[in-house]
């Protein structure tokens, strides 16, 4: 692509299996108009795309996360369309408040900490045990595995079901190729699933059983203002909680590995330093935050980054574009273990509305790593990389064929 | 300006001196205390968790929404504060902080 490269072109699959050198084409622009992209849950080939801003400077996305009043998170495509609405992430003030505030007395730190966190290890320890097959697809035999076994866990549904979890998270984040009527059908069984399980745990309590300590009865309990959620809000939450947390770790965890194989002088650092994980997930998390960009709607005409954006168009927040904006990040494109302003990174948002699933991802994260460390003297490429090209929501890897040489 | 004690995780004592304007989560992490300050400033991630010397207590109380926020931190305690929410344009001259564990 030539010199001429338009915020219209981000969508080309050449453009999404490496989008960062076309950010960089962009971000010394004035903002442009006119991506034409599907945000999640959203069916291509079914719901029509608005045109939009393409912010990619990192103070542009930052002063329009932070401006949640003209920025507005509900996404009337969405709300047309005939996916379920997600909850917190297409909400605004006051109904934001009110989910938010139950989201997280019953999303706490503590639970994914203490409730998840040691299970996570253990069951993270026994993937790795039962590897037969040294050489394997790490995205299709680990990665997909590790983040749905979790959130099952996590919001309390049998855990043989996460394969379940996998493809819908997949399928409703326009990330693969599905056909429309695929997606529909995925976003249909997703829904039916979670009012199913949900419904059986509101007539457990009816009929007086104790209902286990887990995300899901936590939703249902918690009370804000002397009000509980609706048993759809229930519904809904764990809709989000599954399409947010069983699709983008995935790609968190292939790009960390990605970069442990591409950089073995890494790999060798954290062997003998374990405390140097968080800062390698950080730097991964900026550097190859999997998350490229999510949308708002203005409400009011507002001028930003040299452009006066109208009420009512939208603008498409591209956090992984500031990660890598050289006014911000010395070096951007550079892998840099403890560099300085890491905490600045934007890959979980900015904000009310800043991913509340970072914790887990995080989490995961930490667990997945320690496990290599703990099982895997050597990690060896058996072929080639190829990345995926279905979408622009996620930068990530779609095949990552791999040799663990173990201890 | 505020002259701030400052222990950090590996328990070494720090003096800062803070000029108003920002929050002490922004001071702290941008000189690298470790905190994160994942929702830069909305009080609901807990990523910016220190604790404050008793004293101060009454001076800077958490009101209702970070106070939700701490109760769910694994390391939480009586003199737990989220340093977004501590606005450097007051007088802090004296404040005895350290800083919290991190969640994960």
């Amino acid at each position: 692509m030539n010199s001429e490269f338009t915020a219209k072109q981000l969508l080309s699959p050449e453009v999404i299996v490496n989008p960062y050198p076309y950010y960089d084409k962009l971000r010394d622009k004035k903002p442009q108009f006119g991506l034409m992209d599907f945000p999640p849950g959203t069916i291509p080939g079914a719901d029509q795309p608005h045109p939009a801003w393409a912010l990619m400077r990192y103070q542009d996305v930052t002063a329009a996360a932070r401006n949640n009043e003209v920025f507005s998170s509900r996404d009337p495509m969405q709300e047309a369309s005939t996916a379920p609405t997600l909850m917190l992430v297409n909400h605004d003030k006051p109904e934001h408040t009110r989910l938010r505030v139950i989201a997280q007395k019953a999303f706490t730190p503590k639970r994914v900490i203490e409730d998840v966190a040691p299970w996570a290890e253990k069951t993270i320890a026994e993937m790795f045990q039962r590897l037969s097959d040294v050489n394997l697809d790490f995205m299709d035999s680990f990665a997909v595995e590790i983040p749905a076994r979790f959130m099952t866990r996590l919001i309390g549904t049998p855990e043989k079901d996460w394969q379940l979890l996998r493809n819908w998270g997949n399928a409703f984040m326009v990330t693969s190729d599905y056909t429309a009527a695929e997606r529909k059908a995925s976003n249909e069984a997703l829904a039916a699933y979670y009012m199913a399980q949900v419904n059986q745990c509101y007539q457990d309590l009816a009929a007086g059983k104790t209902l286990p300590d887990n995300l899901m009865t936590a939703l249902m309990r918690t009370e804000y203002e002397g009000e509980t959620l609706t048993q759809e809000e229930v519904v809904r939450f764990c809709i989000t909680l599954v399409v947010a947390g069983a699709e983008t770790t995935v790609y968190f965890l292939g790009n960390l590995l990605v970069t442990l194989i591409e950089q073995p002088e890494l790999f060798k650092a954290l062997q003998e330093d374990r405390s140097l994980i968080r800062p390698f997930m950080d730097e991964s998390l900026r550097r190859d935050g999997p998350v490229q960009r999510l949308f708002r709607v203005c409400t009011q005409d507002i001028h930003l980054g040299g452009v006066d954006i109208k009420q009512g168009d939208w603008v498409a927040l591209f956090f992984a574009s500031a990660n890598r904006d050289p006014s911000v990040f010395e070096n951007p494109n550079e892998f840099i273990l403890n560099r300085k302003n890491i905490k600045q990174h934007l890959t979980f948002g900015h904000g009310v509305h800043h991913c509340m699933g970072s914790v887990v991802a995080r989490m995961e994260a930490d667990k997945f790593l320690n496990g290599i460390l703990d099982h895997v003297a050597e990690i060896q490429l058996t072929s080639e990389i190829k990345r995926q090209t279905g979408g622009l929501l996620n930068y990530g890897v779609e095949h990552l064929p791999v040799r663990f040489v173990l201890k | 300006m505020s002259r701030i004690n400052v222990i950090d995780r590996d328990g070494k004592k720090h003096q800062l001196k803070l000029e108003a304007g920002t929050s002490l989560m922004e001071a702290l992490r941008d000189q690298n205390f470790g905190v994160d300050g994942t929702c830069g400033g909305a009080a609901c991630c807990g990523s910016c968790h220190i604790f404050i010397e008793e004293s101060w207590l009454q001076k800077l109380p958490a009101d209702e929404i970070e106070a939700m926020t701490i109760e769910g931190l694994v390391h939480a305690e009586a003199n737990s504060r989220l340093s977004c929410q501590i606005d450097l344009n007051q007088d802090l001259e004296g404040l005895k902080i350290s800083i919290a564990p991190p969640e994960i």
